[in-house]
């Protein structure tokens, strides 16, 4: 059976972009901080397919702000990461460190 | 004074059909913000473009959605390895056939691969027509003539001028020809 706890390649950028944003996380500026730090586009529907899943397996949480006019009168989802999403990533880093651990590129590229 | 700038209502209404309803007031919301930033940034005409661009992004899942809701007494889970197919559940056969549709779509994420399945597809089109063409005109339809059972072949054996006639009933010979070029056969 698969960990609930392994994250993918988008989980991890969704992950890490809610922790930087601390509070402040929903779609519109998720979507914004994975543009500018990783560079990767990522649609709106995407990016809460995944934040679903993500909360289904309580590595997310999230609250509900008031509506406002600027929205139509519809409500924002907050997004915070959790103990729990908090230790799938650290241990999501550790295991990629493990795997870069001794890994020396240039010497292939050289040869 | 102008209330607050939204989208086109008919992008916004599609988009809204194709989110499934726990997501929708957020993912609206969060787009509509957008829109209105790409509004002020770029103009209407940009702004619109993107939007559609962004109702287009949302089709391969609600695709998916849909097809599995269509499966109603599938099992929705995948066959164990080495079962025969025809033991496969319905639902387990169109969820195949839905992630296939999914990555296709999903390929089509650059303007060069986009133009490269279209000349794909125009191209086994286009060929399957032109063979359906010539097989439905040649051997399926009959000749646009009047009478086309009375169609003759006509070839010389070179020992004469007279040559022979093939009908579809006999091959016969040609014993007079008219100056109205209407052949005589015995």
């Amino acid at each position: 059976m698969t960990d609930p706890t392994a994250l993918n390649d988008l989980e991890q950028l969704l992950m890490l972009a809610v922790a930087r944003l601390e509070g402040s996380a929903y779609g519109v500026t998720i979507r914004s901080e994975i543009l500018d730090r990783a560079g990767r586009r990522v649609s709106m529907a995407a990016v809460y397919a995944a934040l679903d899943r993500l909360e289904a397996r309580r590595l997310v949480r999230h609250r509900l702000s008031p509506p406002t006019p600027e929205r139509g009168g519809r409500r924002r989802k907050l997004y915070r990461v959790t103990e729990t999403g908090a230790d799938a990533l650290t241990e999501a880093r550790n295991s990629m460190a493990r795997m870069w651990d001794g890994v020396d590129l240039d010497t292939r590229r050289s040869a | 004074m102008s209330g607050p700038v939204r989208p086109p209502r008919a992008l916004e209404w599609v988009l809204g059909r194709l989110v499934r309803p726990p997501q929708r007031e957020f993912l609206l919301g969060d787009l509509r913000e957008e829109y209105a930033e790409a509004r002020r940034d770029a103009g209407r005409v940009r702004a619109d473009g993107w939007y559609a661009r962004e109702l287009t992004r949302s089709v391969p899942g609600a695709l998916a959605r849909l097809a599995r809701a269509a499966v109603t007494h599938g099992s929705g889970e995948l066959p164990a390895i080495g079962l025969p197919p025809a033991r496969r559940s319905v639902g387990s056969r169109v969820d195949g056939l839905v992630r296939d549709i999914r990555f296709a779509l999903r390929s089509m994420s650059t303007p060069g691969r986009t133009a490269l399945i279209g000349c794909t597809m125009a191209a086994g089109i286009g060929s399957t027509t032109a063979v359906f063409t010539i097989v439905d005109r040649v051997p399926l339809r009959a000749p646009p003539y009047e009478d086309p059972s009375e169609l003759v072949t006509v070839w010389n054996t070179y020992d004469d001028w007279r040559g022979i006639v093939a009908t579809p009933a006999a091959t016969r010979r040609i014993t007079r020809l008219n100056p109205a070029g209407v052949l005589h056969a015995d």
